[in-house]
């Protein structure tokens, strides 16, 4: 069988060096998209200039603004970025068609049919890297060899707007002398234990009987010891041969913590109706909903409730919810986030259409209003009324969004 | 660097061609800015409208960059933000 090549793209610092296209006078300074630093948001991703005052992606941004007050911190525009993540891989889907997103700014391309053309591997790889970085002002870090980890750990290598290529008979050698921690998959934890058993670099672990291993952490303890020689899987699916998505969820961190029961309710009435929406779009229906509670200070409780039916609307999905939270929520405690998860999916097709709406009021004219009205002037332009006066959404009307001047609108009940 | 939410009609004079579009001057509060560079275009949708959404640099706006949205459903042109540099 013939080998492979395996590309793995990853978009350097990718939302500020969006931002800093838009806004070129900032580039050379610390820029931090993100949350609000004076509120209780995150570091989405921050520049290289920030990183060098030890701001990292996923840290609060009050601490990112602590350790590097003078950076700018601009708010995340994801139309924007999804905007350029379609440009790129509209690039890279010229040259081979197995490519696989792994998120919007990653990605893994199997160029085994495209070499020859090209003219090899590393004149394929600076070929796109320049067309993303003179057509679309971006740069990209890419890593080769022959299967995905192996890509993967090179393109983390030499960053930024770097390439490496590891192709089989390198690996040992390059991987021999770093630390176990630098291998894909290692955590914290598990370099810890590691290291108790002596082993500090990649190449020992390779050599190291996997038996023991396998006696400590089961079967992953087999699999460790083959991805430190470099072994993996060298299959890249395109979108459409990935398998369906088994769940679909929304969460929502409030602005300050929340003890209003009524407040919570409404934020899980319209993350129901979004869930719902989405399901509906993407013609499946799941047979079990989840509830995610996050407390001040991180403590996450998430519960679970399976169905005898398979469902897809908001009026199934929020009284289960509904019914999750009260169940589990400890009453006065302060909740950071909630989540609404419907799980256990399957496509409606699939589904005997006497199960999929056995409901006593079928609810599906209404559903499908819904989502027309939805398409055509937007996703916050009708909902539960609970969603607009207990969550305290800003839902914007059609008629604000023609730009007309702002209509006022009084609660009912007061 | 500030950034000003302005959300205001402007007058644009803009470039169609081979599927692109690109703003050229637009006229905002009686002055005339003459776009020399596009920094940068991203859509967004509400609903079935499509917005197309600039980041252009002016002859006269020294490194200020502004936002510039065009409503392709009522073909109508706004300035949504003007980031100031300095």
């Amino acid at each position: 069988m013939k080998a492979k090549t395996i590309f793995h793209l990853d978009m350097d610092q990718f939302f500020v060096a969006v931002e800093l296209k838009c806004l070129p006078h900032l580039r050379g300074q610390p820029v931090i998209v993100g949350g609000d630093p004076h509120g209780r948001g995150i570091v989405t991703t921050s520049s290289y200039e920030a990183r060098r005052f030890g701001v990292k992606s996923g840290m609060p941004a009050g601490e990112a603004f602590r350790l590097c007050p003078q950076a700018v911190f601009l708010k995340p525009d994801g139309a924007k970025y999804v905007h350029a993540s379609e440009q790129v891989f509209n690039v890279l889907r010229e040259y081979t068609d197995r490519v696989e997103p792994v998120s919007i700014d990653e990605a893994y391309l199997d160029v085994t049919d495209a070499l020859q053309a090209a003219g090899g591997v590393e004149r394929l790889a600076y070929t796109i890297k320049n067309r993303i970085k003179n057509e679309l002002g971006l740069s990209a870090t890419i890593g080769a060899g022959p299967n995905r980890l192996v890509a993967k750990m090179a393109s983390g290598m030499n960053k930024p707007d770097g390439f490496t290529y590891l192709p089989s008979h390198k690996i040992a050698g390059v991987f021999r002398d770093l630390p176990v921690g630098d291998l894909y998959g290692v955590g914290r934890a598990t370099e810890r234990v590691l290291e108790s058993f002596g082993i500090r670099t990649i190449g020992r672990l390779a050599d190291f009987p996997a038996e023991i291993l396998r006696r400590r952490f089961g079967k992953w303890g087999e699999e460790l010891v083959h991805v430190a020689r470099g072994e993996g899987s060298d299959v890249v699916q395109k979108t459409e041969e990935r398998p369906d998505e088994k769940s679909m969820g929304h969460e929502h961190t409030f602005g300050a913590d929340v003890t209003d029961v009524e407040t919570i309710l409404g934020r899980l009435h319209l993350l129901s109706e979004r869930v719902a929406r989405r399901l509906r779009a993407a013609h499946m229906a799941g047979r079990c909903v989840s509830v995610k509670i996050r407390y001040h200070g991180f403590e996450t409780n998430t519960h679970e409730h399976k169905l005898k039916r398979y469902i897809q609307h908001e009026t199934d999905i929020y009284p289960v919810a509904e019914m999750l939270f009260r169940e589990s929520y400890e009453a006065g405690r302060p909740v950071r986030l909630v989540g609404v998860q419907v799980c256990a999916l399957w496509p409606t097709a699939r589904i005997l259409q006497l199960e999929l709406f056995m409901a006593p009021e079928n609810p599906d004219w209404l559903a499908h209003a819904c989502d027309e009205i939805k398409d055509r002037f937007g996703e916050s332009s009708i909902g539960f009324a609970s969603g607009i006066f207990h969550a305290g959404a800003k839902r914007k009307s059609a008629y604000q969004r023609m730009n007309r001047p702002n209509m006022s609108y009084r609660h009912p009940l007061r | 660097m500030r950034v000003e939410t302005i959300q205001e009609p402007v007058e644009v004079i803009a470039l169609f061609r081979e599927g692109k579009l690109s703003p050229l001057r637009f006229r905002w509060r009686q002055r005339v800015y003459r776009v020399t560079r596009i920094n940068g275009g991203w859509d967004t949708e509400e609903g079935a409208t499509r917005y197309h959404h600039f980041a252009v640099m002016s002859e006269s706006g020294g490194d200020d960059v502004f936002e510039l949205s065009y409503n392709a459903r009522a073909h109508h042109w706004r300035i949504e933000k003007v980031s100031l540099a300095g």
